[in-house]
């Protein structure tokens, strides 16, 4: 054994990005649920941060930014609970082709890539959505803000609650051995 | 049984079995009682046999299937793979014996359902590193040889059972095992597909000299084993060679 070239078993970026984009493409349906629930957070919070001003003029100057902050919060934690509740349900339907993959070679690290990368894009295609109809209802009712610097803020946090809310699911589904993975019955 | 094995030296048995099986046992715990899945199973497989796992549903032989594919771990005992015992493989080597050593083949296919036939059968090969154009050429291949080639773009949903079950054969098959591991291959094929994966199976076996070795409670497997192992309550109840099962057939007759 000791002698033998220690070899590994590989998952090449292109191949995952393919298989991932193949995965959302035919499964929108099921995954939908996932982007509703970042792009309804991220429009609340990027419409919310547009109307802040008006909110501002009625309440007193030193609580507006703890105001703000404090709805920022609400809508990250409820995209957050949402994606990652969304993402636990997507991922036990998938346990059969974890298992499956990894009776062909996929090691942990493979697993996990391919969950956190198609629920980053998920997140990706929902902050957009979100900032869009965040904007468009944040203008819709009179409200003043950088759309450019709320574009950058809310495809950050969709990222970050992408991953925040990806990790812990798919940590759980990349260490199951082949054989929990395909006894597994949703 | 387990001594006189173990006084061989691992170089030969490399050489001699594929799989070897000393003394396994799988226990659950079940509240407080024990479950013995395996209670002390030993057999071991040649390089180039068929053998059958046979017994009825809940015997244990889906656990020994489990158990000689390095999917699970038994309580103890050992089990080596061309000779390496796989209770020593990190997660690493582990991923790289299911790669490259094992083909799987299970009851309910499990093919992707989001890739096509061709890149199913690929897959396998991707992930030993096998160059993009390489995998193409050889899943095409494999796919053909089962019989399958007008259908390599299609997805395992516009398939019918047995066809996907040959494609899955086709991915065990991807990147040359030592040994195929099929798991109740035809427990989901109606008589008919089940012959045809049964005969091809057979026809892996020995066309391409690969060894194969299922878990089926289907007696029509008898007629392509080299050897029958019996399993019944987690022991070995008996291993027939087919001579034997022929020989007393034409006995009886």
């Amino acid at each position: 054994m000791s002698e033998e070239k220690k070899e590994k078993t590989v998952l090449p970026f292109n191949e995952a990005l393919y298989m991932v984009v193949r995965s959302i493409k035919l499964r929108f349906g099921r995954i939908l649920i996932v982007i509703i629930a970042i792009t309804a957070s991220i429009a609340y919070m990027v419409s919310l941060d547009l109307l802040s001003p008006i909110l501002a003029s009625s309440i007193p100057k030193e609580g507006v930014g703890i105001y703000t902050f404090l709805l920022d919060l609400t809508a990250f934690i409820v995209a957050a609970a949402g994606t990652m509740n969304s993402l636990l349900i997507m991922i036990a339907e998938r346990y059969h082709e974890i298992g499956t993959m990894k009776s062909f070679g996929a090691r942990d690290a493979h697993i996990f890539e391919l969950l956190v990368l198609e629920t980053i894009i998920l997140t990706i295609i929902g902050g957009f959505l979100g900032y869009v109809i965040g904007l468009g209802i944040g203008y819709g009712l009179g409200g003043t803000g950088d759309p450019g610097y709320l574009f950058g803020k809310a495809m950050l946090i969709a990222v970050v609650i992408g991953l925040i809310s990806s990790s812990y699911p798919a940590y759980q589904a990349a260490r199951m051995s082949p054989v929990e993975a395909l006894r597994y019955e949703v | 049984m387990a001594t006189s094995l173990e006084a061989v030296p691992a170089i030969r048995r490399r050489l001699e079995y594929v799989v070897e099986a000393i003394d396994i046992k799988k226990y659950y715990k079940m509240g407080k009682i024990i479950v013995k899945a395996l209670d002390g199973v030993s057999f071991n497989v040649k390089r180039g046999e068929y053998v059958s796992i046979m017994g009825p549903s809940g015997s244990g032989k889906t656990t020994l299937f489990n158990m000689i594919g390095g999917l699970d771990k038994p309580t103890s005992g050992k089990v080596y793979i061309e000779g390496v015992d796989i209770a020593m493989l990190d997660a690493y080597e582990l991923a790289w014996l299911r790669a490259n050593t094992i083909g799987y083949i299970f009851q309910t296919f499990n093919l992707i359902p989001v890739l096509t036939a061709l890149e199913n059968v690929m897959l396998p090969m991707i992930f030993v590193g096998t160059p993009y154009d390489q995998a193409i050429e050889k899943a095409k291949k494999l796919l053909e040889m089962v019989g399958l080639g007008k259908f390599i773009h299609h997805k395992p949903g516009e398939l019918s059972g047995g066809q996907q079950q040959r494609v899955a054969a086709a991915r065990a098959l991807a990147n040359d095992p030592a040994v195929i591991l099929a798991d109740e291959p035809t427990g989901n094929l109606d008589l008919q597909t089940g012959l045809h994966l049964i005969n091809l199976l057979k026809k892996i076996n020995t066309e391409k000299k690969v060894t194969v070795v299922t878990a089926t409670h289907d007696l029509k497997m008898v007629d392509v084993s080299d050897r029958i192992i019996w399993i019944r309550d987690g022991r070995i109840e008996k291993i027939e060679l087919r001579r034997e099962i022929e020989a007393e057939a034409g006995e009886e007759v």
